[in-house]
């Protein structure tokens, strides 16, 4: 292009380069031309070098910007064919709530990577076997976290699948009270990681700490339990379970977002569990990062016997994993509203073991004491107790536990003929179902019909998942009604925290729960028809 | 003495500039040795980028512990250096392969092979203006080393070399266009 320049001549060159390059581009040329003293080649090399300049990338940025080379962000090829992008970065809320625990880490600055479009910011949380990074969004301009397979499982095909399980997991599951996943990809050294929404705010748990007595927020946290039901009731019309329910688990934000975190020990109903149960003690992907004090039965355990011992259901206390269903989440539901009403979970004990123990021995005398005693509405204590039950049959997954049926069901609200269960029918998908009402009937619910929707593609996903398992073929036909089954766990506060239940209210907590073969759009109106 | 990350790593921390003829070999040879551990895991034919593979570098040698400006300055520079040198010598072997007549691709069993490649006669060009871009500007070199061979942003650019951020980023658009109209780039 060029011919050679000395070293002088390159030095005038780029004093040139710098002061025309300064300018607005149409000043430019006159600039130039006022440049009397200048070689001509020096002047023209300098024309084609600022050109070069305005002309977006070249095959020479490809060549020196080695890191996008072979993933440039979105904008960056946007803003190579031309258009200049002018970002729009909104005002961040909560900055202290995202804390990057490695956030001094030596040289981080320089170490600063990208992934994608994300740049690495620091490390959030490790788990056993992944760790949570806070990573920033350059296309979109926000924050997210990231977990990143551990490198020492990078070629482990169970810890593979264990890991892209739990970010499908939190793929399908859309619903508010669950943390988004975003994406899924590959690092550069073919390591899988994914993105999710950074949950800012604080744990329920640490809320709960806070209290100075039990009656502070009182209805606050009633509030933000019965959202925690809402959220389950969806995840089990999922068929999936979060086995490790407790306030920890439970991000509260500051503009009353409720998210159930942490779905890391999360199993997919009817769907064998070969890389656990057979594969134990380090199964879970991410062991819960969250976990508060240690010693005290509040950790998370993994392996054959995973969850949290003071909030664990007698059956997931001894291991009877296969066994599993929603009502394990029932009485983990039960252990954190207890924990609401008496600040106190189900067991209390000095160490992880003895917790443990009293667990799988279904010690719960003192919790219903406690319950009793701390002069919390008689209803709430009664559903309490009733999630609390050591056999799981007697939780409120049923219809027969609902002490308010009779005035809440609406007149109309029959069985159809062949969808009725048999209330006595042991069988985990009853408690999915039962818990499963999105109260679509409700006239200032969200539009039926998109739940409708949302629950046909639902089920199409649950039964793919299922489909090897004969158990979802009868399952598949369970729709439960108001009349035969309340949709307990998520009505537990529609239910009780309104003494005189209008009539809004009531059909409020008795729609239909959608038929998971069979959904449509009118389930919960015609029901009242 | 036989790990090459615990001996850098004594090195930046010893706080002495001296030490960069002792630091450069080291460092070449700890890329080398992540680069192997990518190559054996990594399918063939898949490349590495120098970034990753100083990043990567620098996180086994410092650990957890920050060597300090200084430290990181050394250690950056000096990656820098070691994967220039990677390249061009990556370079010219080609080159020779390939007067040689031999087929063009050939499986190179050398660690460094794994590098992201440049396309050869780049390479070489590459080197022919910065040695003429580094006569008329000292810095200019630097800046190349470390936004280019160490992959590091204009940010830590200016960190390492103590110069501001915008400083960086208006030698570098020189330094980007002079090159891109060497290699014989013309504008669109």
């Amino acid at each position: 292009m060029s011919s050679d320049l000395g070293p002088d001549a390159l030095q005038r060159l780029q004093e040139l380069f710098h002061g025309a390059a300064e300018l607005p581009k149409e000043e430019r040329e006159a600039w130039l031309a006022e440049q009397k003293d200048v070689a001509p080649e020096i002047l023209a090399q300098c024309r084609a070098q600022l050109e070069l300049a305005d002309g977006g990338a070249s095959r020479i940025d490809r060549l020196l910007e080695p890191t996008n080379v072979d993933n440039p962000s979105i904008l960056e090829r946007i803003e190579a064919r031309g258009p200049k992008v002018m970002p729009i970065l909104l005002r961040d809320r909560d900055e202290s709530n995202a804390p990057v625990l490695r956030a001094g880490d030596p040289g981080k600055q320089a170490v600063e990577q990208k992934i994608d479009q994300y740049q690495v910011q620091g490390e959030i949380a490790r788990g056993g076997v992944g760790i949570v990074l806070k990573g920033h969004d350059v296309d979109l301009g926000r924050d997210v976290a990231m977990k990143v397979l551990h490198e020492e499982h990078a070629d482990r095909p169970d810890m593979i699948q264990r890991f892209i399980e739990e970010a499908q997991i939190g793929g399908q599951l859309q619903h508010p009270g669950i943390v988004p996943v975003y994406e899924l990809g590959l690092q550069a050294d073919e390591r899988p990681y994914f993105t999710m929404k950074l949950v800012k705010g604080t744990t329920l748990a640490s809320q709960l700490k806070e209290r100075v007595d039990l009656t502070q927020d009182h209805r606050r946290f009633l509030s933000v339990f019965e959202q925690v039901c809402q959220t389950m009731a969806y995840a089990h019309s999922r068929h999936v379970l979060h086995r490790d329910l407790k306030p920890d688990n439970v991000m509260v934000g500051s503009f009353g977002e409720v998210q159930v975190v942490d779905w890391g020990l999360a199993k997919v109903l009817g769907r064998p569990e070969q890389s656990r149960a057979s594969q134990a003690p380090q199964a879970s992907v991410i062991s819960t990062v969250r976990t508060g004090d240690t010693g005290k039965g509040s950790e998370s355990l993994t392996g054959s016997i995973m969850g949290t011992p003071a909030y664990m259901s007698p059956e997931q206390a001894r291991g009877e994993v296969e066994e599993l269903d929603a009502r394990a989440d029932v009485f983990s539901l039960g252990a954190m509203l207890c924990e609401i009403l008496t600040g106190k979970p189900a067991y209390q004990g000095d160490s992880s073991r003895d917790v443990l123990t009293l667990a799988a021995n279904a010690d719960l005398n003192p919790a219903y004491e406690r319950l009793d005693e701390s002069g919390a509405d008689p209803a709430l204590i009664a559903i309490a107790k009733q999630c609390l039950a050591p056999n799981r049959e007697d939780r409120p997954a049923t219809p027969r536990s609902s002490p308010n049926r009779s005035r809440r069901t609406p007149p109309d609200s029959r069985p159809e003929p062949g969808m009725q269960r048999s209330a006595s029918q042991p069988h985990d998908a009853r408690s999915a179902c039962c818990s499963s009402s999105p109260r679509s009937s409700s006239p200032d619910s969200p539009p039926a019909s998109t739940s409708g929707t949302r629950h046909r593609r639902a089920s199409r996903n649950s039964r793919s998942a299922t489909s090897c398992s004969r158990a979802s073929r009868t399952r598949t036909r369970c729709v439960v009604r108001q009349h035969n089954s309340i949709p307990v766990v998520p009505a537990i506060w529609r239910t009780f925290s309104t003494p005189c239940p209008t009539n809004a209210a009531a059909s409020n907590g008795v729609g239909s729960a959608p038929a998971p073969r069979r959904p449509t759009s009118t389930v919960g109106r015609t029901s009242r028809n | 003495m036989s790990d090459p990350a615990e001996r850098i790593s004594i090195l930046l921390r010893s706080g002495e500039t001296a030490a960069a003829e002792e630091l450069l070999p080291l460092v070449y040879d700890q890329l080398r040795q992540v680069a192997k551990r990518h190559l054996h895991r990594e399918r063939p034919g898949q490349t590495l980028q120098a970034t990753a593979l100083v990043h990567e570098a620098y996180l086994r040698v410092t650990g957890s512990d920050d060597p300090g400006w200084e430290g990181r300055r050394q250690f950056f520079l000096a990656s820098a250096e070691a994967i220039r040198r990677i390249l061009i010598e990556k370079a010219r072997r080609k080159n020779r392969l390939r007067h040689g007549g031999e087929m063009e691709r050939v499986p190179l069993e050398d660690d460094a092979m794994a590098l992201d490649p440049l396309p050869t006669d780049d390479v070489m060009a590459l080197e022919e203006a910065l040695d003429a871009l580094e006569a008329a500007n000292s810095t200019a070199r630097d800046i190349v080393n470390c936004r280019y061979f160490a992959g590091l942003t204009d940010a830590e650019t200016a960190d390492i070399l103590d110069i501001s951020k915008r400083s960086v980023q208006r030698q570098w658009q020189f330094i980007r266009t002079f090159l891109a109209s060497k290699l014989g780039e013309n504008p669109a």
